[in-house]
């Protein structure tokens, strides 16, 4: 399905009513300053959707194993888009952020969809860990993984803890978009920041091994379809870690406090990212200067279907 | 391969086969206006590189080695193209910025300012892309300061695999901050911009084979860098971002070669000191 044409968009919309708006209001993480050129997940702070309370160990998931995700979490909320539309499908139209708050630009911010993710509290232990699949990737947002990408993020549930202390490398082992079992992040491996905080992507920022936001995918490859080992060269000490799959599907650049960054994706950069069915939507986000904790940005999202 | 239609292209987009990154590039060097500076010796990231090798050695540059913007893995026999590129600043004093984002391919480090003498270079390690050198270009990079205000030229093999043709002569400028691409000044006569000019009726390089001091010696040293444009964009003010798609806007898809070394030049209009420059960029590859 979608859109035939502009005649068909507008008459969804206008005369079927099939569109939808949607504001949001995240705040910067609430424990520690972002640091500039870092990414973060800002499910882990708080606003509209609500903070994320389902990492780690705060879900009382078992230890390394899949959880999915989508609209309907409590725990694990994400940005609503008005419900599922099948057989329609449905798109953004149009998408906006902006802040007032002193120094919380220049950042940029990613909209992803998460599907879900694999807590991991054994971050003492070194070396291949295998992962538990019972529960796979949701099905109906995605055709056999293809663009999926993986990050990884430190949280614990509602609490704020941060990582230990620890420098390790981080690999994933992976079954890619053809089928493929046994891929493995290339080298340079990511690698990770001592006292990662809470809700930092621990392999971002500058240095040897940073990457940002999504972990390195092997050569050729275009998605993931499960992961199955997730590696630590070295112990963490402490703290959960949580590997995510998500599908990115829009970023937005903010330069200017007080002032929009809005993006049209008819006209400006015509792409009309879909929106799956039970999309668990949510804000990652570079900092490009060291921003304050609980820094509020707003935005909103414009939808449509047919 | 490549894309063979609008349609193949946003099937790429569609199944993932694209990777996006961010680059952050910090200059605490205090450069000059109108002077290109290479951000590959910034902080940052991609961490700075110094060309630091063997005098008059030939070293190749590759991800896969000494980093660079990430630009995704290897996609061969596909091909990967750039497709879309943003760069933003909230500090004004460089701007507005002309940028470029090249493939750096080969330097040769260490070119002594102080002999008139030819200076022979080593050419044991070849082109690591672009293997005829059709479009590279030269860039003189400063790594130790100068008075400036002296000439050089190179002698080189074209793209076409003739030996001993000679650039330009080029005089450098005086700004000293290493970084500075040497043979640029928007203040001083017979400066140019951030490539060497070739011997007419040349297109590209593929070795540099000697390098030549003509009106005098000077106390610097710069380095010879061989590179492949492969995009341009400008930041304009502090209030905006620039964002670049090659496809809708230029109606290109500039290519990137497995495991290239990707960074950027600029050529600011203020001192880049404490003047963070972020930005991303997005690659797309064919089946």
């Amino acid at each position: 399905m979608g859109f035939s044409s502009l005649d068909d968009l507008i008459n969804e919309m206008s005369a079927n009513g099939k569109m939808l708006r949607t504001d949001w209001n995240k705040l910067a993480l609430p424990t520690t300053v972002q640091v500039a050129g870092m990414w973060y997940d800002l499910a882990c702070g708080a606003g509209n959707p609500g903070s994320d309370t389902d990492y780690g160990s705060g879900g009382a998931h078992t230890n390394k194993a899949f959880v999915a995700l989508d609209d309907t979490s409590t725990t694990s909320p994400g940005i609503q888009h008005g419900g599922n539309v099948d057989p329609d499908t449905k798109h953004i139209l149009n998408a906006s952020a902006f802040s007032a708050a002193a120094t919380s630009v220049p950042c940029t911010l990613m909209l992803i969809d998460r599907l879900g993710f694999y807590p991991i509290t054994t971050t003492t232990t070194t070396g291949d860990q295998a992962l538990d699949n019972t529960v796979v990737f949701p099905t109906g947002r995605h055709t056999n993984g293809k663009g999926l990408r993986a990050y990884v993020v430190t949280s614990s549930g509602a609490a704020t803890t941060a990582m230990g202390a620890g420098t390790p490398n981080l690999r994933m082992t992976y079954t890619n978009q053809d089928g493929t079992a046994g891929k493995i992040t290339p080298n340079v491996l990511p690698a990770g920041l001592t006292a990662n905080p809470k809700g930092a992507i621990p392999y971002s920022g500058t240095g040897a091994g940073k990457y940002g936001p999504f972990m390195p995918l092997a050569a050729g490859d275009s998605g993931i379809r499960s992961v199955e080992q997730f590696n630590l060269s070295a112990t963490y000490t402490s703290g959960n870690l949580n590997l995510v799959i998500c599908r990115p599907l829009l970023t937005l650049p903010l330069t200017t406090i007080g002032v929009a960054a809005e993006r049209d994706l008819l006209n400006q950069i015509p792409s009309l990212p879909r929106v799956y069915d039970g999309a668990n939507l949510s804000w990652l986000m570079y900092a490009g200067v060291a921003t304050p904790v609980n820094s509020a940005y707003f935005g909103h999202l414009d939808f449509a279907w047919g | 391969m490549g894309f063979a239609n609008v349609g193949a292209l946003v099937d790429a987009h569609l199944d993932g086969r694209s990777w996006y990154a961010t680059w952050r590039k910090s200059p605490s060097q205090i450069s000059s206006a109108g002077v290109w500076f290479d951000l590959s010796m910034s902080p940052g990231n991609p961490v700075p590189q110094y060309y630091a090798a063997s005098p008059l050695v030939a070293k190749a540059l590759a991800y896969s080695t000494d980093g660079g913007i990430w630009h995704g893995a290897n996609v061969a026999p596909s091909t990967k193209h750039l497709s879309r590129m943003t760069a933003f600043t909230v500090t004004a004093t460089a701007l507005p910025m002309p940028m470029m984002l090249l493939d750096y391919l080969l330097f040769y480090p260490f070119i002594d300012e102080g002999s008139t003498d030819p200076q022979p270079l080593d050419n044991t390690t070849p082109i690591p892309r672009y293997p005829t050198g059709a479009g590279v270009q030269m860039m003189a990079v400063s790594v130790a300061g100068r008075t400036g205000g002296q000439t050089f030229r190179v002698e080189y093999t074209n793209s076409e695999g003739v030996t001993g043709r000679l650039s330009q002569v080029v005089k450098q400028t005086t700004a000293a901050a290493n970084g500075n691409l040497v043979t640029t000044d928007r203040a001083v006569v017979n400066c140019h911009g951030p490539f060497i000019p070739l011997q007419a009726g040349d297109t590209g390089v593929r070795s540099i084979d000697s390098v030549q001091m003509i009106s005098g010696v000077d106390v610097g040293l710069f380095s010879l860098v061989l590179v492949k444009p492969l995009a341009q964009l400008q930041i304009r003010g502090i209030d905006a971002p620039v964002e670049a798609d090659y496809f809708t806007h230029f109606g290109q898809l500039p290519v990137i070669v497995d495991d290239a070394y990707l960074n950027l030049i600029c050529c600011p209009q203020g001192t880049l000191a404490a003047s963070a420059i972020h930005g991303d960029i997005t690659t797309v590859w064919s089946i």
